[in-house]
């Protein structure tokens, strides 16, 4: 055990791209070298359910990550963390996007996103906000929230010093469809978590 | 998925799937046979054989029609000389029991690993019943990697182990084995060994099960046990470490050991305490056990799923006297309840150990997440099929049992609907209608079941309730593959998992040659047309007291999507007509597209992210608020009809 591992959980919806966000984030630090383990959500589950995927980098053995534990946690559906804050360890930030999916079930009570961020906040997160989905429609990607939300993950706390920008672009242009579209969110996601660090 | 990382090139450690691990394991060992029937956390083992047998033209890999047929067809192969793999999750192992317990008493010609994905947590099953009780129960040793960073080895030591000893060998995965990634070191594939060639050679003292047979060979496996136990304890699968005179010994068994390792690092202990990894559990290697546990005097178990080990490993302490207090699932250190994870570990160590340890801090956050179960997809052409099933029966007047099955459409379990009242196995729909509909005599049963769970186990029920005049619904819910599992050809699609084309069955045609009268096909798109076959079938079966089975077909949604990008087909996504909308609720009360979206007025918005064109909205709409965008091509209509995987 030379490296501490680091945990993330990325969280949301099924059919956000959370599955292909975990794995470039993991075989970017595999490409470095690194050890990289992704416990992910898969079959009925995914079917527009809460999807929770666990990324630990580094020496880790495994593959679900302890509650109060995660160095970050990355939610692509604001009400999911919620769902999933009790992973964070002490004092760890989550980056919670703005984007609010109502689970299509009659009468279900939807929180208001002020009323999310309010509640993480009073729990001692700090909460970074973020615009993913309109950032990337801006720049002509509406699928490439995903990938915004990986890059201004690494502004914000590094991934452990497991990748860094070029790994990670570098397996964007392997794996992923029109990467250079996605390269173009996940610069732009790196500049905005950078400002917003500040 | 086509999984290409099963083919990366030889001497790379590549990111992978424990399940494509698996795959690649069994290429490099050399098999020439797999099959399976998909289901969830197994899926992608034959998913990726498919993808590499399309590319390298070998090994033979099959979707089989089930569990049994699958095990048998890979058991069938290895009587033949040809060493092959059948995969199937938890429960399929026990549609395929009994020619699994047979396998046991033949033996095998050439190596024969099954492959068991069980899914503690119940991500995706009905049940959390651990296999590794059938390698205890069938006499077939079992391999359990410890974890997915070890899955490919274990997979090639389970093919050897099957080839030293003639016998099957289980290979027990688990969810957070197969569906997890990790880096994989890649080694050779030698097309050679891929080769599906080989042939029966007549033993009939050994190949027929006739009680005078089968008493010779129930003693010669017995014998074998005992050689397999003693060769267990001596594998380098199972390792110890730590200080040998440690007073504690912690057995991390599979997946467990990971999170004995971690534990144990938690506390501080990682290099005070023994640690023995276990990755043949089944028949316990118990000279291996005993040793590491003499003179110790505690001993901890961490295992995923029940406490196989830790109860069998008991049974030989108490034989060998050995006195060392134990602990873990069989005790309540651990639940047994869900899956392993650190959380559940953690306390009951310590608290075995005597140790003072308390979780660490996690943060309250005073409001809850609404709840978000899975749905049906935005587009789905059951989402038509219940609505309309469920007008038909109100205009039938008739009290409806709806006995559900195992797939996508079990999700009409939730609400709006709730037309799911039964849920218990594979055919289970036919299968429970057919007691029903003898005794619940003022309710007319009506079962609905996938077209791949109608081939699957829906067959021979159906024969049953002709036989034995039982009337009921039977609805086939067609969407032309397995979608649930991730969208494989089944017998109805006319496509191999070789990608060849073959024939379609369609369950019409059975459900004729079976002797129903009455039988139909409808557009699972097209509401208003169902409902009154519905209705007319309904009113059949109460008449004439007799089974009926209407088909409703249409493409899964995203298997359109998918047919339509390659051919180069867009569809059109629908919108709502604001001054239309009457704020009335229907379709996201009654209906509930997750693409239609209520706002604060009542009134509704359709997410263009979510929407997929397939127009049932604008036929359930009271006042036709809901129009395409642009006219809907004709090929897309088409398509939604036709498409199937490939």
């Amino acid at each position: 055990m030379s490296e501490k591992p680091f945990n993330l959980v990325i969280v949301g919806v099924g059919g956000q791209g959370i599955i292909t966000m975990a794995n470039v984030l993991a075989s970017a630090a595999v490409a470095k070298d690194h050890n990289a383990i992704v416990a992910e959500t898969h079959g009925l589950s995914q079917r527009g359910g809460t999807v929770i995927v666990h990324v630990r980098l580094g020496e880790a053995e495994a593959p679900l990550i302890m509650e109060g534990k995660a160095d970050l946690l990355i939610a692509l559906e604001a009400t999911e963390a919620l769902r999933y804050a009790n992973y964070l360890a002490k004092g760890a930030p989550a980056i919670v996007d703005s984007r609010l999916l109502r689970p299509p079930l009659p009468n279900v009570e939807m929180p208001s996103l002020e009323e999310v961020y309010k509640a993480l906040g009073e729990a001692g997160i700090r909460v970074f906000k973020t615009n993913a989905v309109e950032k990337a429609e801006e720049l002509g990607n509406p699928q490439g929230a995903n990938m915004y939300l990986l890059g201004y993950g690494l502004a914000v706390n590094g991934y452990g010093g497991y990748v860094d920008a070029p790994s990670i672009e570098e397996t964007i242009r392997q794996k992923v469809r029109n990467p250079e579209a996605n390269i173009k969110v996940f610069r732009a996601g790196y500049e905005d978590g950078l400002k917003a660090r500040q | 998925m086509a999984h290409r990382e099963v083919l990366s090139e030889p001497g790379k450690r590549v990111l992978m799937l424990g399940n494509v691990a698996i795959a690649r394991g069994a290429l490099e060992y050399g098999i020439g046979f797999a099959s399976a029937y998909p289901g969830t956390p197994s899926s992608e083992i034959v998913e990726a054989l498919s993808y590499a047998a399309r590319k390298l033209k070998r090994p033979y890999v099959e979707w089989s029609v089930n569990e049994k047929v699958a095990l048998e067809a890979a058991y069938g192969a290895a009587l033949s000389g040809v060493a092959s793999l059948a995969a199937m999750k938890h429960v399929g192992v026990n549609v395929a029991a009994d020619p699994l317990f047979s396998s046991a008493y033949t033996g095998v010609e050439a190596p024969f690993v099954v492959v068991s994905a069980d899914d503690p947590g119940m991500h995706s099953s009905q049940n959390e019943q651990d296999n590794r009780w059938y390698g205890v129960h069938a006499y077939i040793p079992v391999v359990e990697p410890a974890g997915a960073q070890e899955a490919k080895r274990a997979v090639i030591e389970a093919y050897h182990i099957s080839g030293k000893f003639h016998t099957p060998v289980i290979l027990r995965s688990t969810t957070r084995i197969g569906h997890t990634r990790v880096p994989v070191e890649t080694g050779e594939i030698d097309l050679e060994k891929l080769e599906p060639r080989g042939g029966f050679r007549k033993n009939i003292e050994r190949y027929t099960l006739v009680p005078a047979h089968a008493r010779k060979l129930r003693a010669e496996l017995v014998e074998k046990w005992e050689e397999i136990a003693e060769w267990f304890s001596k594998h380098p699968l199972n390792e110890a470490k730590g200080p040998e005179d440690s007073s504690v010994l912690v057995v991390g068994v599979g997946l467990g050991y990971t999170y004995a390792r971690e534990a144990l690092r938690e506390l501080g202990l990682d290099r005070k305490v023994r640690v023995l990894k276990i990755q043949t559990p089944v028949p316990l290697p118990s000279k291996l056990l005993l040793r590491e546990a003499e003179g110790r005097d505690k001993v901890f178990f961490v295992e995923e799923g029940e406490p196989v080990v830790e109860t069998l490993a008991k049974s030989s302490f108490y034989d060998e006297g050995i006195r060392a207090r134990v602990a873990g699932k069989s005790n309540g250190y651990i639940t047994r309840v869900g899956e392993l994870t650190l959380d559940k570990v953690l306390p009951g160590l310590a608290r075995f150990l005597g140790i003072d340890y308390s979780l660490p801090e996690k943060p309250r956050v005073n409001l809850s997440a609404p709840p978000r179960p899975p749905v049906l997809c935005p587009g789905c052409p059951y989402r038509a099929v219940f609505y309309a099933l469920r007008r038909a029966v109100g205009k039938a007047r008739i009290k409806p049992v709806y006995t559900g099955d195992i797939g996508c459409y079990s999700l009409g379990v939730l609400p709006p609907f709730e037309m799911q009242d039964t849920i218990v196995e594979m055919g289970g729909s036919i299968g429970l209608a057919n007691g029903m509909a003898h005794v619940a005599k003022d309710q007319i049963p009506i079962a609905i079941i996938g077209d791949s769970t109608f081939f699957h186990a829906g067959m021979p029920g159906l024969a049953n309730a002709v036989y034995n005049k039982a009337p009921m619904l039977v609805v086939v819910l067609d969407n032309r593959t397995t979608a649930m599992t991730g969208h494989q050809p089944h017998p109805g699609v006319g496509v191999t998992a070789m990608g060849e084309e073959t024939v379609e069955l369609d369950p019409r045609r059975v459900a004729e040659a079976y002797g129903i009268e009455y039988v139909a096909l409808t557009n699972a798109f097209d509401i208003k047309g169902q409902e009154k076959v519905f209705y007319e079938a309904l009113e059949y079966v109460k008449k004439e007291q007799k089974p009926a089975l209407v088909v409703a077909r249409g493409a899964c949604i995203l298997l359109a999507i998918a047919n339509a990008r390659k051919a180069g087909v867009r569809y059109t996504v629908y919108t709502v007509d604001e001054d239309k909308c009457i704020a009335c609720g229907l379709c996201y009360k009654a209906f509930n597209c997750p693409a239609i979206i209520p706002k604060e007025n009542g009134k509704v918005y359709i997410d263009p992210l979510l929407c997929t064109g397939c127009g049932e909205c604008a036929q359930i709409c009271p006042v036709n608020a809901f129009k395409p965008v642009e006219e809907p091509d004709p090929e897309w209509i088409k398509i939604m009809a036709t498409a199937k995987p490939r």
